[in-house]
């Protein structure tokens, strides 16, 4: 496909990596903020190959990965109802909640969607005016103008079927939680691309100035990710904290002013807790006064319940990127794509099943076959070197 | 989620926003998707879509750029066996200032001439 394929390029590939690995003078530490450039990163294997001049540390943009238990738990709850039609983007449909993922219930109860598009929830409303379409609304800046289109839309209509169970995150606070952060190793940004074909760079510029980081904004193909990273490291080389646009076939510096100007009549900044890591001070939209007759939460009566997380899921460690997914003790053996304990391991953003699927991690049985093997080895030396502890460990 | 693909604009079927609509291609797969947030695209125009939205227009000079940047890395490889200096972003800034003396067409002039600012904002931090 056109402006995919060229940017797949390995030869060119090979020559930033070259590039970058000459220009380094030191290791550098670099944050891909997205989720979708993680799983970019790790199934080209561009972290293996900048191993020794570049410290790749995985941010916490994976919407789906950070939407709170709580709203998960009230979708679970409204997908129970008999007049409701759950809709969600797919990805959100795997996500565990406290009493399973939406998935289930879409088994037991029949009444939840996977759709492409909002706007095919609003043609689902259309169509069924008999239920109550619900839907639920994740995502950075990057979906905000697709569902505050959605709600337009519903009200050209006169839909009165239609509502949003409003659950949008924003990238910039986040970073700021991150940057702010006393243990912060970071030392550049690589900026979501496709946040910014919406918000622009210049968003970041007030940023980069307080905390002296520089964000470059970049694509999702390998050359992309490759030349964003590049920038990054010559900007750390010279000491210049800047905003630099590395994806400039579809970031304009202004972002998109339309699609801006809509998802600020829809929607307003407010304080939002993301799962793992708590709330986060403007972390996310909700639907402005006008707009609430939209708001599910505001038709639909919560009923209270606790909310159950996995004691052992360490997803709010792995977002921040405190911790590689690998460093988690559930990974890959109690926690897997097919049974996650959290949500990085279902999402096609989250840095756990980019870890499961890309770096060829050791399935259980064989990890426990060579805790065996290691166990034996062990025993075999002890009883051969009686005299020589330390030989055996 | 974040995740976008690029489609051709094959027809324009509605204009009213908020329904204004197009048929888009993505490699021989056509779906209808929405175009109010880029009303300007014509037909044949390739717009980044996601979520059923196109997002924005692709900038054609800009992409055909970053990939001229590399073969252009080849040839200085080429030329100078030494070319540890010669990173891309300093073809980059090479190429800018080529382009600022050809005089670009008003769009991408501005942005050039945007860039050069940056540029001499450089110059006086590494001074």
């Amino acid at each position: 496909m056109k402006y995919l394929d060229e940017y797949r390029d390995a030869r060119g590939c090979r020559k930033l990596v070259d590039q970058i690995t000459r220009r380094a003078t030191r290791r550098w530490t670099i944050m891909e903020v997205c989720g979708g450039q993680t799983h970019g990163l790790l199934r080209h294997g561009i972290d293996e190959a900048l191993r020794e001049s570049v410290r790749l540390i995985h941010g916490p943009g994976c919407p789906v990965c950070v939407t709170a238990l709580e709203a998960i738990d009230f979708a679970h709850e409204l997908a129970r109802r008999p007049e409701v039609l759950l809709t969600s983007f797919g990805d959100m449909l795997r996500v565990p909640g406290s009493h399973g993922s939406l998935q289930e219930a879409q088994a037991r109860h029949g009444n939840v969607r996977a759709v492409y598009s909002p706007l095919d929830a609003v043609k689902l409303a259309q169509e069924n005016p008999d239920r109550q379409v619900v839907f639920f609304a994740v995502g950075f800046e990057t979906t905000t103008p697709a569902t505050a289109l959605a709600v337009q839309q519903a009200d050209q209509l006169g839909l009165d079927n239609f509502s949003l169970l409003a659950c949008h995150v924003r990238v910039l606070p986040a970073m700021e939680m991150l940057a702010a952060s006393r243990d912060c190793s970071v030392q550049g940004f690589l900026a979501a691309g496709h946040v910014c074909t919406v918000t622009g760079c210049q968003l970041y510029e007030d940023f980069v100035r307080r905390h002296r980081l520089p964000v470059v904004v970049t694509g999702f193909e390998p050359l992309d990710l490759l030349g964003g990273i590049l920038e990054c490291v010559e900007l750390l080389e010279r000491g210049q904290p800047r905003v630099v646009n590395a994806y400039a076939r579809s970031v304009a510096a202004e972002g998109n002013r339309r699609a801006l100007a809509l998802v600020d009549e829809v929607y307003e900044p407010a304080d939002r807790p993301w799962r793992g890591i708590g709330v986060v001070p403007g972390g996310g939209f909700r639907l402005r006064q006008r707009w609430r007759r939209f708001d599910a939460e505001q038709r639909f009566v919560r009923q209270e319940a606790p909310v159950v997380e996995s004691p052992d899921c360490r997803s709010g460690e792995v977002l921040i990127g405190k911790i590689k997914p690998t460093e988690c003790e559930c990974f890959g053996d109690r926690c897997t794509p097919e049974s996650p304990l959290g949500a990085p391991m279902v999402s096609a953003e989250g840095a756990c099943a980019a870890y499961f699927q890309y770096t060829g991690y050791q399935r259980p049985n064989d990890h426990k076959a060579k805790q065996i093997a290691t166990d034996v080895q062990t025993v075999t030396d002890a009883k051969t070197a009686p005299a020589a502890p330390g030989a055996a460990r | 989620m974040c995740l976008a693909i690029p489609g051709k604009v094959i027809r324009w079927q509605e204009k009213t926003p908020p329904f204004a609509q197009a048929t888009v291609e993505f490699g021989g797969v056509r779906r209808q998707v929405s175009m109010d947030f880029v009303p300007d695209a014509a037909v044949g125009d390739y717009v980044l879509i996601h979520a059923g939205i196109a997002l924005s227009r692709v900038d054609q000079q800009e992409a055909a750029r970053s990939l001229e940047l590399l073969s252009e890395i080849e040839i200085a490889e080429e030329i100078e066996p030494n070319a540890a200096q010669t990173t891309v972003v300093e073809v980059r800034r090479q190429q800018q200032r080529k382009q600022q003396k050809d005089q670009q067409p008003a769009p991408a002039a501005s942005r050039a001439s945007d860039e050069s600012e940056n540029e001499t904002a450089d110059t006086e931090t590494a001074s």
